[in-house]
């Protein structure tokens, strides 16, 4: 067996096994994000029951008259449960709707009809009791709404036919429509910009977002396995084996890759299922449209874009992680190393946060070289520049990553040849000279 | 016949403070050898660079012949190296390790099978093979280490103070081990502090101070050049060498020492 899938397998399972890790990265994320989701979906499902079932409502009809008989029958007819109390006052009334678990209790105030027929706005009353404060407490009130909206839309339209029997009633209630179009790179879509903000969010936000828990993960999991290695010396009876030292990085890198990937699936399937676990009606269904099919035409990534934005990812991650193999060979335990990480994690965050909320390009020329220096920029920076399809930046990013990764390589290949590797011992607090104990043993 | 380990006048410093100071050093072939001195003498130093962890200042390494500067890699190959302080990757097991061990050294898998299912059953880890290293003593660590070392059936198996942490059992074991590899001509090389032990198991020795190698033979040899007589005891015998060494060293200024008068102190038997 190569002696370099040996150092990989080793490395994968190792680090696989460790409860921190197994735990931490593997199963946490999916079973945490998975519990909420759960917890979230069962919420949304009872809602959606909640909602899909019959209303009953109490109703105090104080007014007896011709509209209020109307209003009545007509939410009879839409369906809904109609208890009709018997008490006289309001008091009385809640009391008795609450006495035969109804939540909603509708007061048609004396006066309804008379102040429809006259043609003064009429009142009508809610009383919705709730017993705690959840989501599914306000679901009687917003159904009643509707009805009692759907109610006002019908009796508009009797009334209007009524008064200007030649003129059309829905005209008078809906003269003007919308159709809203955004054009995106000269094609059009029927959406308003909002619609389609959304969706290109969704996809602008996911993909970033995964390449740096991507990133940050691979880098953490290699940070601790090079400094446990050092802490715990099992590094020393490495170093000692008939390989060379540069498999004993590449091992480092490609198991610490395996791991982080494992991990990034973890956190992603769970994050996904959390994010359908909000499975509300879309928007562009609310707003009549349906986006998709021209969406897809010019919001996708192509195939050759995934290919592109794949080896920035890949150059990145190994460019990084040797940086965090690195870093961590000269820390002098665990501990040091992760705070030595923290100081790669800074340069990290920046693109992340600029692709998501900045354009580069409107940002002053001094940042915006800052941004462009920084090798992580390009995966996130190239995202955007793809879907717009401009290829120059994505491929500059490739050229520049790739200087960047062989000189990181280089480096790391030469701090693992010399025996700093062993020697070096820095604490994030202080700089602590080594001991000859420490270093070269008791003899 | 080339020595199996040949130090000439090696020279070692970290950090202002001179671990080595032209060592010397022979081992030979077919031998149990043991590396014997005081704390801070420069034992460990001197295992560490020959296994190729520390690099040396100046001077010439050869294993087998091979200068290990010119070919880093390939020489280790006859090499089975068990440090101090054993520390194995924990959430492997036994067999994985062992498995491991083996093709990256690039033994083939039959001769990997043959040696663990050997060396497992002369440790008595049998029942250990499936078990993670998390969860083994120290003392069984320490087994695992060596037969981990073994697994490339090495010419030569060095070994950092092997019988600390392991138990009377396990010490009549490895004992009956090193023997044994003696008799097929391969080398056991050790450090240690166990002067009795060095006594009845080393064919030579060599006693060494302040990175330098103060006398080496077998004890006749060191007897001899002691002048403690012939019923004189191995640890007898280093006191006598270790106390004149100071006194010598005591003569003799550091600055003359770092330009290279290495051997001015150096008593080898023949």
């Amino acid at each position: 067996m190569n002696p370099l899938k040996a150092l990989v397998v080793k490395e994968f399972k190792d680090l696989l096994r460790e409860p921190q890790i197994l735990i931490g990265i593997v199963l946490a994320p999916i079973l945490m994000l998975g519990l909420m989701g759960g917890i979230l979906s069962t919420t949304f499902s009872s809602v959606r029951e909640a909602t899909a079932g019959r209303l009953s409502i109490a109703v105090l009809d104080l007014d007896r008259g011709v509209y209020s008989s109307n209003f009545i029958d007509t939410l009879k007819r839409m369906n809904v449960s109609i208890y009709e109390v018997e008490s006289k006052s309001i008091d009385e009334a809640i009391l008795e709707a609450s006495s035969r678990n109804l939540k909603l209790l509708l007061i048609v105030p004396e006066g309804f009809s008379g102040n429809v027929t006259l043609g003064v706005k009429a009142k009508l009353q809610v009383y919705s009791n709730i017993e705690s404060f959840s989501l599914l407490s306000t679901i009687p009130s917003s159904a009643i709404q509707a009805y009692i909206a759907t109610y006002e839309h019908i009796l508009a339209y009797s009334l209007l036919r009524r008064v200007a029997p030649s003129i059309d009633p829905s005209f008078v209630l809906d003269p003007v429509s919308l159709d809203e179009y955004t054009v995106i790179q000269g094609s059009v879509v029927k959406a308003p910009p909002s619609i389609i903000f959304q969706r290109f969010f969704g996809q602008s936000l996911m993909l970033p977002f995964s390449m740096f828990i991507v990133v940050i993960v691979a880098m953490q999991i290699a940070a601790t396995s090079m400094a446990k290695e050092k802490e715990e010396r099992t590094l020393e009876v490495l170093l000692t084996l008939p390989v060379k030292r540069i498999y004993i990085l590449m091992g480092k890198l490609a198991g610490s890759i395996l791991i982080a990937i494992i991990g990034s699936i973890s956190y992603l399937s769970g994050f996904a299922f959390y994010l359908s676990s909000f499975s509300a009606i879309p928007q562009e269904e609310l707003a009549g449209l349906d986006v998709r099919a021209e969406y897809v035409k010019v919001m996708e990534i192509p195939l050759q874009g995934y290919i592109v934005i794949g080896a920035l990812l890949t150059l990145s991650l190994i460019a990084f992680l040797s940086i965090a193999v690195g870093l961590s060979a000269l820390a002098d335990d665990v501990r040091s190393a992760q705070s030595l990480l923290g100081i790669v994690f800074i340069p990290l965050i920046i693109p992340f946060i600029f692709t998501l909320f900045v354009d580069v390009n409107t940002l002053p020329v001094a940042l915006k070289i800052l941004v462009y220096a920084i090798p992580l920029s390009y995966p996130m920076l190239s995202i955007n520049s793809i879907l717009s399809g401009d290829y120059f930046t994505p491929i500059v990013g490739i050229l520049y990553l790739t200087i960047f990764t062989l000189a990181v390589l280089y480096v790391s290949a030469w701090f693992f040849e010399s025996e700093k590797i062993l020697t070096a011992k820095i604490k994030v607090r202080f700089m602590k000279k080594p001991e000859a104990s420490d270093m070269y043993g008791e003899g | 016949m080339t020595p199996i380990v040949e130090l000439i006048d090696v020279w070692k410093s970290y950090d202002g403070v001179q671990a080595l100071r032209g060592m010397n050093l022979e081992v030979r072939r077919g031998e149990i050898f043991g590396l014997l001195g005081p704390n801070g003498a420069g034992k460990t130093t001197t295992l560490k660079i020959i296994v190729g962890l520390l690099r040396m200042d100046r001077g010439i390494v050869k294993i087998n012949g091979i200068d290990i500067r010119e070919e880093p890699y390939e020489y280790k190959r006859l090499i089975g190296y068990v440090p101090e302080s054993v520390s194995l990757p924990d959430y492997l097991t036994v067999e994985e390790l062992l498995v491991y061990s083996g093709k990256i050294r690039g033994v083939p898998m039959m001769h990997i099978k043959e040696r663990m299912d050997y060396f497992v059953k002369i440790f008595e880890l049998e029942d250990k093979r499936r078990t993670l290293i998390a969860s083994l003593s120290s003392g069984m660590r320490q087994k695992v280490a060596i037969v981990s070392a073994l697994i490339n059936d090495p010419d030569l198996l060095i070994l950092d103070e092997p019988f600390i942490g392991i138990d009377p059992m396990g010490q009549h074991i490895l004992k009956e081990m090193f023997g044994e590899r003696v008799k097929d001509g391969k080398t056991v090389f050790i450090s240690t502090h166990m002067l009795d032990t060095a006594e009845r198991l080393c064919d030579r020795v060599a006693v060494i101070h302040r990175g330098q190698n103060v006398a080496s033979g077998d004890l006749k040899d060191l007897q001899r050049l002691s002048r403690t007589g012939e019923d004189a005891t191995l640890e007898e015998v280093f006191l006598r060498l270790i106390e004149e060494a100071k006194e010598m060293s005591m003569e003799k200024p550091i600055k003359e020492e770092r330009k290279g008068f290495s051997i001015f102190f150096r008593r080898d038997a023949p």
